[in-house]
């Protein structure tokens, strides 16, 4: 098991992704190198080895860098030295089983991440220790698991059609209502319908930072993931499937509403649907995430790394609102009673 | 003799026709008069009938300077034999415009007019006071007012006026308190609740697995078949339109506005 870390060919520091250029940047002498040309040998390895603490697998590494030992995860596959700030791949983590085979490369860059978060905690009753430089530094790129899968299904339904007619007369109004049953049957392909491979981060936050484009999607090259946090996957494909055959349910209900667009309401009364052709894909997708702790409670931040979209649930503060209602109140019964003296 | 006597008739008649009117000049219910008498407009009390006492009269002017000095308003009684040939809401508006409504004094009050030839009285508004004295709450005052002055007790009719004429005002500051401190509660309720709905706003919404569905799906009609057909029918509600009590108003010869109402006794 190896240890990688991708150094510049002209001065030897290390190499970090630049999402701006979409090529890798040398922080130290300002060089850029492409793929091909980073492909040539630059990678440094060092050994590791495993060890148990606190009764939960960890993973101890030497950082080719400074000699540090490092402790990992065990579903880590790219990190950073927390002494030298070496960004160093995990290569066990990232072959066999454990290679993704495509890969969406960060597009949105830190400071996006870091100015959407001001825009999130931009509110009267956001707690101040959100807003607090030194906590916002703690935001990082992460590469997460997913799965994704590509199935086609055979459907049958039942729709329950209302077509809805209203007048009025001078004394009423009216409102006619026939109601009709519509059996349709259809063929649909499902591509790319993403999972998350990842028990540690939420499935719901998941599925609300999607949309990926993935017309950007890129064969998996490990270079992609220097300089970024990096998780192989913890859920299996088949742990995620049922949850994926009940997505593409809810979409082919989707397809024969729509189909119905005369009416004025669908319902689907009974639908059936016979799903094959399942093709699963391991990939990994970019996100950027801050999570904070707040009086017991934790709080994810979470920005897609690739379109922008932002996801966060902000924790309340008491305080905040009760010093809010309580100065509004005061000014508002103010302003009344001297409006009512006038 | 009897020329002289027929003589001494006549000019006794003379002097009775021209004194007789004259007399009724100088007497206090015309405003010229009262204007030559000299008014005291933080006094309160005007009693140019002479029909009060001095200690009444100085009880209630009194009662009246602690009023204006705690809501800000004038509290005015003007009781005379007549109104001088005017009807009692011009002779009380002018009196008011007149003597009431000068530099230094509030330009807010309410004044009880009493016309004793006429046994009627009106009370007449200015400024802030046609708010706080609608014309509902006029007619109840002139209701508690009449009832002593039908006894001629017109000190009490003066504490009447101006015990409810205090009441108003005091409800209506209590009302003012209690509408500040609701009103306060409600906005900062409603600016905190948005706050809250705001604060809350902040989680995406996960797409469909519509989005993820391929071109070039195709979906058959299998069949349609009507169930059935219901019509439902509401009568409609014709908006009616409505409205609050208030103070009904009128200009006085001098221009100002000027609220108030009547009444006898």
């Amino acid at each position: 098991m190896s240890v990688t870390t991708y150094k510049c060919l002209h001065c030897g520091a290390a190499l970090q992704f630049g999402i701006a250029s979409q090529q890798w940047d040398c922080g130290y002498c300002g060089s850029r190198f492409t793929l091909d040309e980073l492909s040539t040998g630059s990678a440094v390895s060092a050994g590791t080895d495993t060890l148990m603490e606190f009764g939960e697998e960890v993973r101890a590494y030497s950082c080719p860098s400074c000699g540090a030992r490092i402790v990992a995860a065990p579903v880590t596959a790219a990190t950073f030295c927390v002494f030298c700030r070496n960004p160093t791949l995990l290569e066990d983590r990232l072959a066999g089983k454990y290679r993704p085979s495509r890969i969406i490369p960060f597009k949105v860059g830190r400071a996006a991440a870091i100015k959407a978060y001001h825009k999130l905690c931009d509110r009267p009753l956001v707690p101040r220790a959100f807003r607090k430089k030194e906590h916002i530094d703690h935001i990082r790129g992460v590469y997460a698991p997913f799965w994704l899968f590509t199935c086609s299904c055979r459907a049958r339904a039942v729709l329950r059609c209302e077509k809805i007619t209203s007048w009025s007369t001078p004394s009423s109004n009216n409102t006619k209502t026939d109601i009709y049953e519509e059996k349709r049957s259809g063929e649909f392909t499902f591509a790319s319908v993403p999972a998350d491979g990842s028990k540690a981060l939420d499935d719901e936050m998941m599925r609300c930072i999607e949309p990926f484009d993935y017309t950007q999607l890129q064969p998996f090259e490990q270079q992609f993931l220097a300089g970024h946090l990096a998780e192989c996957y913890d859920v299996a494909a088949d742990n995620v499937l049922p949850h994926v055959v009940e997505r593409v349910k809810k979409g082919v209900e989707a397809a024969f509403q729509e189909s119905a667009q005369s009416y004025s309401l669908v319902t689907v009364q009974q639908c059936s649907c016979d799903i094959h052709q399942i093709e699963r894909e391991y990939a990994m997708a970019p996100l950027w995430l801050l999570t904070s702790k707040h009086k017991g409670n934790t709080y994810v931040f979470a920005m897609n790394g690739q379109t922008g979209k932002i996801v966060g649930a902000l924790p309340l503060s008491l305080g905040r609102a009760l010093a809010w209602f309580g100065g509004v109140a005061a000014a508002a019964a103010m302003l009344i009673a001297l409006v009512m003296t006038l | 003799m009897k020329n002289n006597q027929i003589l001494s008739r006549t000019i006794v008649r003379l002097l009775f026709l021209v004194l007789v009117p004259l007399s009724y000049c100088a007497r206090p219910g015309a405003i010229d008069m009262v204007e030559a008498v000299g008014i005291d407009p933080e006094r309160g009390i005007y009693d140019h009938a002479g029909i009060l006492s001095h200690d009444e009269a100085n009880s209630l002017a009194d009662v009246a300077a602690a009023m204006r000095k705690k809501h800000g308003m004038s509290f005015s009684i003007l009781i005379e034999r007549n109104a001088g040939g005017k009807r009692d809401m011009h002779f009380a508006d002018d009196f008011f415009e007149r003597y009431l409504l000068v530099s230094g004094q509030p330009n807010h009050g309410i004044l009880l007019f009493i016309n004793l030839e006429g046994r009627s009285m009106w009370l007449s508004t200015h400024g802030k006071a046609i708010r706080y004295f609608s014309d509902r709450t006029l007619d109840n005052m002139i209701g508690r007012i009449a009832v002593p002055l039908k006894r001629d007790s017109y000190h009490d009719g003066g504490q009447v006026f101006l015990r409810e004429a205090n009441r108003v005002c005091s409800d209506r500051q209590s009302r003012r308190a209690s509408y500040a401190i609701l009103g306060g509660l409600g906005l900062g309720a409603v600016v905190s609740g948005l706050l809250l709905l705001f604060h809350h706003s902040s989680r995406g919404r996960a797409p469909g697995a519509r989005r993820y569905l391929a071109k070039g799906h195709s979906i058959a009609h299998k069949g349609t078949t009507f169930i059935r057909t219901f019509t439902t029918s509401t009568p409609r509600v014709k908006k009616k339109s409505g409205g609050f009590g208030g103070s009904s108003t009128h200009r006085s010869s001098g221009g100002r506005t000027f609220g108030g109402r009547g009444g006898r006794f």
